[in-house]
C-alpha cells in the first residue's frame, strides 16, 4: 500500500505545485499576497466548462482560450485595481484583492448558481495500472502539464528578456524602475502570467475536480503554502514544495491521522513561518 | 431629591418600552410571519436550496387555501451562506426587521445549532426541516420543533436493512459481515458516522474499518486505500454533496468493491447519476427520508398523496430536478405546521398566534404513518424527555439507484422498488 500512497501523494503535490506556480510570480513580483488565487481558478475551471459545453469540444483543448482569457483579467485586475493602491497601505492592498475574490465568488454564485458541474476529457474516469498502483490518467495527464508548466516559466524568467526584468522587479523595485524598467508595466505582465498559469491549473484540474463556487477555496489556501514553504519567487522551490505537502498530507492520512492529513499542512505552514519565513529552498535555488 | 426623580423617571421609562415591546398577546393575529433559513449560497446551497423551495411550496399552498384559519402567511428568505455564523445572524434579522414567529430551517445541522439559541433568546419556534444532529438541541430548548429524524434514525434503518436484507442476500450472518464505516468530519457526517459505529458495535456486528476523512480534503485515495484494505463486504458512508462525487470517483479508479455500498447526502442527489451516469451509480444504496419523486405513495393518506404528487411535479419544473431526499424534507416538514399545528396553535388563545400555542399544539401533534408527504408519522417528544421537541416517529428509508432513478427499497412498505444486491464490480459497469 505504501507505494500506492506515495504515487497518490506525488499526483497530489504536482497539482498542488501547478497551482501554487502561478501564486508564487504574483507574490514573488508584485509583492502583493492575492486573496483571490482561488476564486480566479474557480472562474478558470467556469470558463473552461461554458467552452467545452457551447462547443462541445474536450476540455484540454480549451487550455490556450482559457491561458489567453485569464491572462487578460489578470492584465485587467492589475492595471485597473491593484496597481492604483500599490503606493497605499498593506491593508488597502489586502482587502482589494479579497473583495476581487468575494466578487468573482458571489458573481458566480448568480450567474451560475450552486450547481456542481463536471467536464468529462477523452480520458474519462479511466486509470492506468503499474505494479498494483493505481493513477487515473487524468491525473497523469495534470501532472504531465504542472512539469511543462512550470519548465516554461522558469525558462521563460531565465532566458527572457521579459523574464529578466521580471526578475529585476522582484529583486529591487525602485532599482529596476530607475534602470529604465516599467515597473508597473512588469508586475501587470507578472500577474498575467501568473493568471494564465491558473487558467491552465484550471482546465487541467476539471477533468478531475468537480465545479462549483467554492471549488478554488482550498486550493488557494494550499498554494499560499506552497509558495511560503518554496520561498517567494523560486520557482522549482514551490515545486518541490508542492510535492512534499501532497505526499506528507497523504502519508500522514494513512499512517498517522485521516482527519488530521489537512490540519499537518497547517501545522507546516506556520512552523515554516516561525523558523525559516524565508521558505525552505530559498538559499539554494533563488532565481530571483 | 432632584437626582431620586430623575432615576425614577428613567426607570418608569425603561419599563415603559419593556412592556412596549413585549408581544401583544390580546391583539388578534392579521399574518402568520415565517422565516425561511436555509443555505441558499455557499458549498450547501445545492441541496439547502431544495429544501427551501420545497418548504416555501407548501407554506404557498396553504396561502392559496386561505391562509391558518383564514390568516395569510408571510413568507420572508434568510440565508446562512452554508455558515453557522452567518445562520445565526441572519436568524437574528429575520426577527429584528421582520418580527418572524417561527423559522424554518436550517438542512445543517451546524447551522442549526447556531440558530437555536438566537431563537430561543427571542422566544420564537425553530421548526428544523433537515437537520439530524442530535447534538442540535443539547441545551433542550423548548422552542426547537424536529420533523425529521436524528441521525439514530439513520443507523436504525442502516441496522434493519443490514440484518433483515443484507446478511440473508450476501448468504452471510449479519455478525460474519466485514462493516466499513466512513464519513468526512462535518457535523452532519460525524453524527450519522458515529450513531452508526455505536448502533453495529452494540449489536455486535463486525465493523472492520472506522474512517474519518477531512471535509476539506482535496485527495480521497488514502481513505479509499485504508478502507480496502480492510475489505469490507459493506461500506456505510457519509459525505456531504461535493465529497461524495470525489469518493466516487476515487474508489473507481483505485477499483474498490464492495458487495453494498449505503450512503447518504450526496450519494442520493441528482448530481451523482449525473456525474457518473445511470451505469456508474447502479446498485448504490441511500439512506435518508424518503425521495418523494421515486417513492410509493400507496402507504399515504390519498389526500396526502394528491397532493405530494402536485407538489413533485410543481417543483420539478420549476427546480428542473426530481423531488428527491432534502426537498421532500422541506415539504414534509411545513405541511405538519400548516395543517396540523398552526391550526390548533390557533384555539389556544383563539385568533392570537404565540409560541407557546405554537408549542401546546405541537406536543399534541399525534399523524399516524401515512399522514404526511414523507410517509411517517409525527409525534413530538415532550419535555420530561431528554431530547425534547424530536420527532418520535420519523424515520429513515433505504434507496437504492436503479436504472438512473433513485428508488424507495425498504421496508417493504413505502418501497417502489425490490432491492439489488451484491453490487456490481466496477469492471462490468462499463
Amino acid at each position: 500500500m505504501f507505494a500506492s500512497v506515495l504515487v497518490s501523494g506525488l499526483v497530489l503535490g504536482g497539482i498542488y505545485s501547478l497551482v501554487g506556480a502561478g501564486l508564487n510570480l504574483i507574490f514573488g513580483v508584485v509583492k502583493i499576497i492575492n486573496f483571490a488565487q482561488g476564486a480566479l481558478l474557480m472562474f478558470g475551471a467556469y470558463f473552461s466548462y461554458w467552452i467545452v459545453t457551447w462547443l462541445g469540444i474536450d476540455p484540454y483543448l480549451t487550455l490556450p482560450i482559457v491561458a489567453v482569457g485569464m491572462a487578460l483579467l489578470g492584465y485587467l485586475i492589475q492595471t485597473t485595481l491593484i496597481n492604483p493602491v500599490l503606493k497605499q497601505e498593506r491593508t488597502s492592498q489586502l482587502l482589494i484583492t479579497f473583495g476581487i475574490s468575494l466578487l468573482i465568488q458571489n458573481g458566480a454564485l448568480a450567474l451560475w448558481g450552486p450547481d456542481i458541474r463536471f467536464v468529462q476529457s477523452f480520458a474519462g474516469y479511466d486509470t492506468f495500472a503499474f505494479l498494483g498502483i493505481r493513477v487515473g490518467v487524468s491525473a497523469a495527464i495534470a501532472i504531465l502539464g504542472a512539469a511543462i508548466i512550470i519548465f516554461l516559466l522558469f525558462v521563460f524568467l531565465n532566458k527572457s528578456k521579459m523574464g529578466t526584468a521580471i526578475r529585476a522587479v522582484s529583486q529591487q523595485s525602485d532599482s529596476a524602475l530607475l534602470a529604465g524598467i516599467d515597473v508597473k508595466r512588469v508586475y501587470a505582465i507578472a500577474f498575467a502570467i501568473g493568471s494564465a498559469m491558473v487558467g491552465v491549473a484550471s482546465v487541467l484540474m476539471i477533468p478531475i475536480y468537480d465545479i462549483y463556487p467554492l471549488m478554488g477555496e482550498q486550493f488557494g489556501v494550499i498554494a499560499f503554502i506552497v509558495v511560503v514553504l518554496g520561498g517567494l519567487g523560486n520557482v522549482q522551490g514551490a515545486a518541490i514544495a508542492g510535492v512534499f505537502l501532497g505526499v506528507t498530507q497523504n502519508i500522514f492520512a494513512v499512517y498517522v491521522s485521516n482527519q488530521l492529513s489537512v490540519a499537518i499542512l497547517f501545522l507546516i505552514f506556520l512552523i515554516t513561518l516561525l523558523f525559516r519565513p524565508q521558505g525552505i529552498f530559498i538559499r539554494k535555488m533563488r532565481v530571483s | 431629591m432632584k437626582k431620586k426623580l430623575t432615576s425614577g423617571l428613567a426607570i418608569l421609562a425603561v419599563f415603559g418600552l419593556a412592556v412596549s415591546a413585549m408581544p401583544q398577546a390580546s391583539a388578534a393575529t392579521k399574518s402568520i410571519k415565517i422565516g425561511l433559513l436555509f443555505p441558499t449560497t455557499g458549498p450547501m446551497a445545492l441541496l439547502g436550496t431544495d429544501q427551501s423551495v420545497g418548504a416555501e411550496m407548501v407554506l404557498k399552498w396553504a396561502n392559496s387555501k386561505g391562509g391558518i384559519k383564514g390568516v395569510p402567511i408571510e413568507i420572508f428568505k434568510g440565508d446562512s451562506k452554508s455558515s453557522p455564523a452567518e445562520g445565526a445572524t441572519a436568524a437574528q434579522r429575520l426577527i429584528d426587521q421582520n418580527g418572524v414567529q417561527i423559522i424554518i430551517g436550517s438542512y445543517s445541522s451546524g447551522i442549526a445549532a447556531a440558530i437555536a439559541p438566537v431563537a430561543q433568546r427571542n422566544n420564537v419556534i425553530l421548526w428544523e426541516v433537515g437537520a439530524v444532529s442530535p447534538t442540535v438541541n443539547s441545551q433542550r430548548y423548548s422552542n426547537f420543533l424536529r420533523t425529521v429524524g436524528v441521525s439514530a434514525t439513520y443507523a436504525a434503518a442502516d441496522y434493519d436493512f443490514t440484518v433483515n436484507f443484507l446478511a440473508k442476500k450476501l448468504g452471510k450472518p449479519a455478525k460474519s459481515l466485514r462493516i466499513a464505516i466512513a464519513n468526512n468530519d462535518g457535523a452532519f457526517a460525524t453524527s450519522v458516522g458515529d450513531a452508526v459505529n455505536s448502533l453495529f458495535t452494540k449489536k455486535g456486528l463486525d465493523v472492520v474499518a472506522k474512517e474519518v476523512y477531512p471535509v476539506t480534503s482535496t485527495d480521497l485515495t488514502p481513505t479509499i486505500l485504508k478502507l480496502k484494505a480492510a475489505k469490507p463486504d459493506v461500506l456505510f458512508l457519509t459525505p456531504d454533496a461535493a465529497d461524495a462525487l470525489l469518493f466516487w470517483q476515487t474508489a473507481q479508479q483505485q477499483n474498490f468493491n464492495v458487495d453494498a455500498l449505503v450512503g447518504s447526502s450526496g450519494i442520493g442527489g441528482a448530481g451523482f447519476v449525473a456525474k457518473f451516469g445511470a451505469a456508474g451509480v447502479e446498485g448504490v444504496y441511500d439512506v435518508e427520508a424518503p425521495a418523494l419523486a421515486t417513492m410509493n405513495y400507496d402507504g399515504l393518506d390519498p389526500a396526502v398523496a394528491a397532493l405530494t404528487k402536485e407538489w413533485v411535479k410543481a417543483f420539478a419544473a420549476s427546480e428542473g430536478h426530481p423531488c428527491a431526499v432534502h426537498c421532500g424534507d422541506g415539504i414534509g416538514g411545513a405541511y405538519t405546521l400548516v395543517t396540523d399545528v398552526l391550526p390548533r396553535a390557533f384555539a389556544y388563545k383563539n385568533t392570537t398566534l404565540t409560541a407557546k400555542g405554537i408549542i401546546a399544539s405541537a406536543m399534541r401533534t399525534n399523524i399516524k404513518e401515512g399522514g404526511t408527504p414523507q410517509g411517517f408519522g409525527v409525534k413530538f417528544s415532550n419535555t420530561s424527555k431528554s431530547t425534547p421537541g424530536e420527532n418520535e416517529r420519523a424515520r429513515s428509508v433505504i434507496m437504492q439507484w436503479q436504472s438512473g432513478s433513485l428508488k424507495v427499497v425498504w421496508p417493504a412498505g413505502l418501497a417502489s422498488s425490490t432491492p439489488i444486491a451484491p453490487m456490481v464490480t466496477w469492471d462490468k459497469r462499463k
